[in-house]
């Protein structure tokens, strides 16, 4: 008997209830076959009875449950340590992610740093080292650099790169001035006295262009500064810029081009110093000694006792006070230049904008980047949803295989 | 799933909306009452099939219902016919039962404990029956639950297929397989 004659057989004495099968050996199979079908348990009655209250009811809860996770902590305790093992790698993967962000965050927090180029404390006088002759460093995009002092006629340079970041005049922080020290610092029981210059070169939109002027002049004067000259060029086209030659007194000179800095986006910042002190002396000491002379000179004019004596000794006080003349006028200078650092401010146009179309195209660059930014997000949480996501379906995938395999296997055991 | 299981699902699928409208007033309570109605006596009868233990029986059965009563809404016609999910879900209670059984200290209940033979049944019918128990005892429990769901629980074969996770043809394969093992069991 083949297997489709025993399916056949086997369906129609079930269904008809009886063994029809002329054929011997048919119609026993369809007997046992009806024998195992009647001999199958029946419910008894009174179970019948309560299923049948149950089911019309809607099996109303016999009594109180415990809470379904606890439940399912209680009676699958495999499964139970299957999500606490995948709430440790979740909250692992968590932690990592958010670590690795942290750094992250520290190096976007580094960045303004760059944007706003400061002088070293003390300047190139503060940190001022013996030395002769000229010497000048530069340190480009580390404006936090300590310049090196130089003595004799020494030089420092401070070059910041081009700021990519643009801030508004209208923003600009009114901060009060720090005094910066001043050319007289003493190192090593010696005055140095340093002349510091500054270069600026700003670029802002060409509509901004005379605003950013007009803010160059109020920091001048905030400051207690002077404008020396100044000119804006406003040909309505690419060529316009501006040009300002401006004193500022040394002790306000780091605040005021931290201001200056503010005012739009820097191109480019140049700091020196050039240490003045040999020709400070020097001049110091030719009138100290044109004093003495004159002094003596005097003496002699008071015992002079013939005419050509006076005439000869006044001729040389003439000489000598001319002499003290032109070196105090020589301190001065140089007293001027060490009290009041130059500073040239250049205004150039922004690159990128062009009149009255900066501002649509600013707002097309923040719009990118905009996007930029909500697509990094939005690629961080899929990093971390998506192996959650895997993980989770790999487990529930694992529990139901394993779970349908212990089933088995007690069937085996039966 | 392989393809032709996945061809055979689709034919039964169809089969399914074509012949059972009621399928969609399963998720009402009057229509889980109508398929309790229906299958009540069969679940139960596999049931105690497989587990041989009349109070254990009772148990799972109820607890088929209900957890079949709860997750109705969740019931699609892609799981084939309700029939043949409400016997998955007893199935699974059954071998969890099992399960259980076979982690602690459950009594093992009487195999005898789970028929009640009436009084007048003729000696010969009776000692038939004896027979046909004896060999079903000495089956392989695979063969045994095939036969279950087959005759006590009055599955198709498309059904059993469904419960087993097999295709109908490896049904019809393992049932002629197992009838024949009963055959020989019987006459030995």
């Amino acid at each position: 008997m083949n297997e489709e004659t025993t399916v056949s057989l086997i369906d129609a004495a079930l269904a008809s209830g009886a063994a029809t099968a002329l054929d011997p050996e048919e119609r026993a199979l369809q007997e046992l076959v009806l024998t195992v079908r009647d001999d199958a348990p029946t419910p008894a009655a009174d179970f019948r009875l309560r299923m049948d209250a149950r089911v019309a009811a809607g099996f109303p809860p016999r009594r109180a449950r415990r809470p379904r996770l606890f439940a399912s902590a209680w009676q699958r305790p495999r499964l139970a340590a299957l999500g606490a093992a995948a709430s440790l790698l979740i909250a692992i993967v968590v932690a990592v992610a958010v670590l690795g962000g942290g750094d992250h965050s520290a190096n976007v927090a580094a960045i303004p740093a760059t944007h706003e180029p400061q002088r070293s404390a003390a300047g190139p006088v503060g940190s001022a080292t013996a030395g002769s002759g000229s010497a000048s460093s530069s340190a480009s995009a580390a404006p936090r650099t300590s310049a090196h002092a130089l003595g004799g006629t020494a030089g420092a340079t401070l070059e910041s790169a081009p700021a990519d970041k643009a801030v508004a005049p209208s923003a600009t922080p009114i901060e009060p001035p720090i005094p910066a020290p001043g050319p007289d610092t003493v190192r090593g029981g010696q005055s140095r006295k340093v002349q510091l210059s500054a270069a600026l070169v700003l670029g802002a939109p060409q509509d901004k262009l005379g605003q950013v002027g007009d803010q160059v002049v109020a920091v001048t004067d905030r400051y207690g500064g002077i404008v020396m000259s100044s000119s804006v060029t406003d040909s309505g086209g690419v060529g316009a810029s501006g040009y300002f030659d401006l004193r500022i007194p040394v002790r306000n000179l780091s605040a005021a081009l931290r201001d200056l800095s503010q005012l739009a986006d820097v191109e480019s910042r140049t700091e020196n110093s050039q240490d003045v002190t040999a020709s400070f002396v020097s001049a110091h000491t030719r009138i100290q000694e044109l004093m003495a002379e004159r002094k003596g000179l005097l003496k002699r004019l008071a015992n002079a006792t013939t005419d050509n004596e006076v005439a000869a000794i006044k001729a040389q006080l003439r000489f000598v006070n001319s002499e003290l003349n032109g070196a105090t006028r020589q301190l001065q200078l140089l007293r001027r230049r060490t009290n009041l650092a130059t500073v040239s401010v250049t205004l150039a146009v922004k690159k990128g904008h062009s009149g009255g179309a900066g501002g649509i195209g600013k707002g097309w660059h923040d719009l990118g980047r905009s996007l930029v930014d909500s697509a990094s997000i939005g690629l961080r949480v899929l990093g971390v949803a998506i192996p959650i996501a895997l993980l989770v379906a790999l487990i529930w995938a694992a529990n139901a295989w394993m779970l349908r395999r212990r089933r088995e296997a007690a069937l085996d055991r039966l | 799933m392989d393809r032709p299981q996945r061809r055979i699902d689709s034919v039964s699928d169809a089969l399914v909306e074509q012949l059972s409208p009621s399928i969609k007033a399963f998720n009402t309570p009057q229509g889980f009452e109508e398929l309790y109605r229906t299958t009540f006596p069969r679940v139960y009868a596999y049931v105690a099939s497989l587990l041989r233990d009349r109070s254990a029986a009772e148990d799972v059965t109820a607890q088929a219902f209900e957890r079949a009563y709860r997750k109705r809404s969740g019931f699609s016609a892609r799981r084939g016919t309700p029939e043949a999910w409400v016997f998955g879900i007893a199935r699974n209670a059954a071998l969890d039962e099992l399960r259980r059984r076979s982690r602690g200290a459950v009594l093992a209940a009487d195999a005898a404990d789970v028929w009640s033979p009436g009084p007048d049944e003729e000696a010969e019918r009776a000692f038939r029956r004896e027979e046909v128990r004896a060999a079903l005892a000495s089956l392989d429990p695979r063969d045994r639950d095939l036969i279950a769901l087959k005759f006590a629980g009055g599955l198709s074969n498309a059904e059993i297929a469904r419960v087993l996770r097999l295709s109908e043809s490896n049904v019809g394969t393992r049932l002629h397989r197992a009838v024949e093992r009963l055959r020989k069991a019987c006459r030995e």
